[in-house]
């Protein structure tokens, strides 16, 4: 009965919650992989110091709870004259945290590829470069797409925390609602089911994906 | 790394060498530029000044965040403790062929570890006082949390463990006369649970970081502290967060120092396997 009110009562507002949550998640993963591109290439390249500054820029994202990391930037950045709202601050954060996850599959695909085509495309007098656009990249991109899919999914629950620092998405409504109507079970489980709502097709959909770019053999 | 060097580039020719001493001269210069201008954003915004970064000079201080990480280590070792040995018979219910036992271990599994922790954990911090009988402190809101996702989590793992057995195991064991149970417990879990060490390894460490949600219910760990020292001196606001930061960073990094030690040391003892066998 509970459960009914709320829908019928509230459903604008999880609306614009889920609108705001699908935003978050798209841009932060669109972000994260960009930046995880560029750091997988920088740390399989052949260049020390950026090997050096991806690796550990690795290690110390793998070691930061990404609530500290947000409240960290939250807080942080206007101390040091930077000053940006509270949802771009999120997407920053997500971004820059994920995106370590990203590279760390990407270069786990990367090692996917059999040492016998890099011999090759090094025989062949292929540079670096040469080598990573028409030889790695192309046959280590089928095998980083299921890791790719967990960590789209992992970022939509992630964005959970930038509903706890102020960001409106559905657990941030799911917390005002609740302090209005004081009807504790039936708001969280619809956010619960919202947050499914979103990340079972996105699951679904990935996993599609995955069949359609499967190598046959 | 040594490893992944031979294997993407060696023999580095005399041209080539000199790009890569060229590229690093450049990299290196890109790098130091960087820092030196978030150097200068925090000189430029006062953040370097000495009394800002007194309050770390007094031992209380450093008294006072101990506890909290304390407290974070206490929820996440009592968190361990309750859901690892849990999700094992979530993991059997799960396989069991047992409709009954399968069908609600499948649903636990997949609602808890497709919904967002803070959501869970809020949930129960709102509900839990006003349902009477008794109250639940700030640990336990976190514990149980915490516990009803990872036993999910922790039971796909061991799962995929199970799973990823040779089915050889099993007929062997029964082909010895034993049943069921004495096969899983005797034969299968013990090397399941030997094959996903770090897997575990690596969730027990996604567990220690997520007790920072305690922060929203409230309980008294690591970034809860952080918090309160904020609202007790807030110039030194950006400060604490750092050393915050820092010292997550660095239990995190011991697990993970602890981590690959085990896997390191599993790669030397593989089991040997006796000639003709």
């Amino acid at each position: 009965m509970d459960f009914i009110y709320i829908v019928s009562e509230y459903w604008p507002m999880f609306l614009r919650g889920a609108e705001m949550t699908i935003f978050l998640t798209v841009t932060s993963a669109l972000l994260a992989f960009f930046i995880g591109a560029v750091v997988a290439v920088m740390r399989i390249g052949p260049i020390p110091p950026l090997r050096a500054v991806a690796s550990v820029y690795i290690e110390i994202m793998r070691a930061i709870p990404l609530l500290a990391l947000i409240i960290l930037f939250l807080v942080g950045l206007p101390k040091v004259g930077v000053f940006y709202s509270t949802t771009i601050t999120a997407i920053l954060t997500l971004g820059i945290y994920t995106g370590a996850y990203v590279a760390e599959a990407l270069r786990a695909g990367f090692r996917t590829v059999p040492k016998g085509q890099i011999e090759a495309a090094r025989a062949l007098g292929m540079t670096f470069g040469k080598m990573f656009k028409n030889v790695l990249l192309p046959q280590s991109i089928r095998s980083v797409i299921p890791p790719m899919g967990n960590l789209l999914v992992s970022n939509i629950k992630a964005t959970a925390l930038a509903g706890a620092v102020g960001v409106q998405e559905i657990y941030w409504v799911a917390s005002r609602v609740n302090f209005d109507s004081a009807r504790s079970l039936a708001v969280f489980l619809l956010a619960a089911l919202c947050y499914l709502a979103i990340a079972l097709p996105t699951g679904f959909l990935w996993n599609k994906l995955e069949v359609r770019m499967q190598i046959v053999r | 790394m040594s490893k992944e060097k031979d294997f993407l580039f060696d023999d580095i020719g005399p041209i080539a060498q000199r790009r890569v001493w060229i590229g690093s001269a450049i990299a290196t210069l890109i790098i130091l530029w960087v820092m030196w201008i978030v150097i200068q954003r925090f000189a430029d915004n006062g953040q370097f000044e000495l009394r800002r970064w007194e309050l770390f000079a007094h031992p209380g201080t450093w008294k006072f965040l101990a506890g909290g990480l304390a407290n974070t280590l206490k929820a996440a070792a009592i968190t361990a403790c309750i859901s690892f040995p849990l999700s094992i018979f979530m993991a059997l219910a799960r396989l069991s062929k047992n409709p009954i036992l399968s069908k609600p271990a499948v649903a636990f599994v997949e609602f808890f570890r497709s919904m967002p922790l803070v959501i869970l954990i809020l949930f129960i911090a709102v509900s839990a006082p006003t349902t009477g009988i008794f109250k639940l402190s700030g640990l336990w809101v976190l514990v149980i949390g915490m516990s009803m996702y990872y036993i999910a989590v922790f039971s796909e793992v061991v799962r995929a463990g199970i799973i990823s057995l040779p089915s050889g195991q099993r007929e062997a064991a029964m082909a010895l006369g034993m049943n069921y149970r004495q096969s899983m417990r005797l034969i299968e879990l013990p090397q399941a649970l030997y094959a996903m060490t770090p897997a575990i390894m690596s969730q027990l460490l996604f567990l220690v970081q997520d007790t920072s949600i305690g922060y929203i219910i409230p309980y008294e760990e690591l970034l809860r502290r952080g918090k309160n020292i904020e609202s007790y001196q807030p110039i030194s606001i950006l400060q604490t967060y750092l050393v915050v930061t820092l010292v997550y960073a660095i239990v995190s990094l011991s697990l993970l120092w602890l981590t690959n030690r085990i896997e390191r040391s599993r790669e030397l003892a593989t089991p040997r396997i006796p000639k003709g066998a």
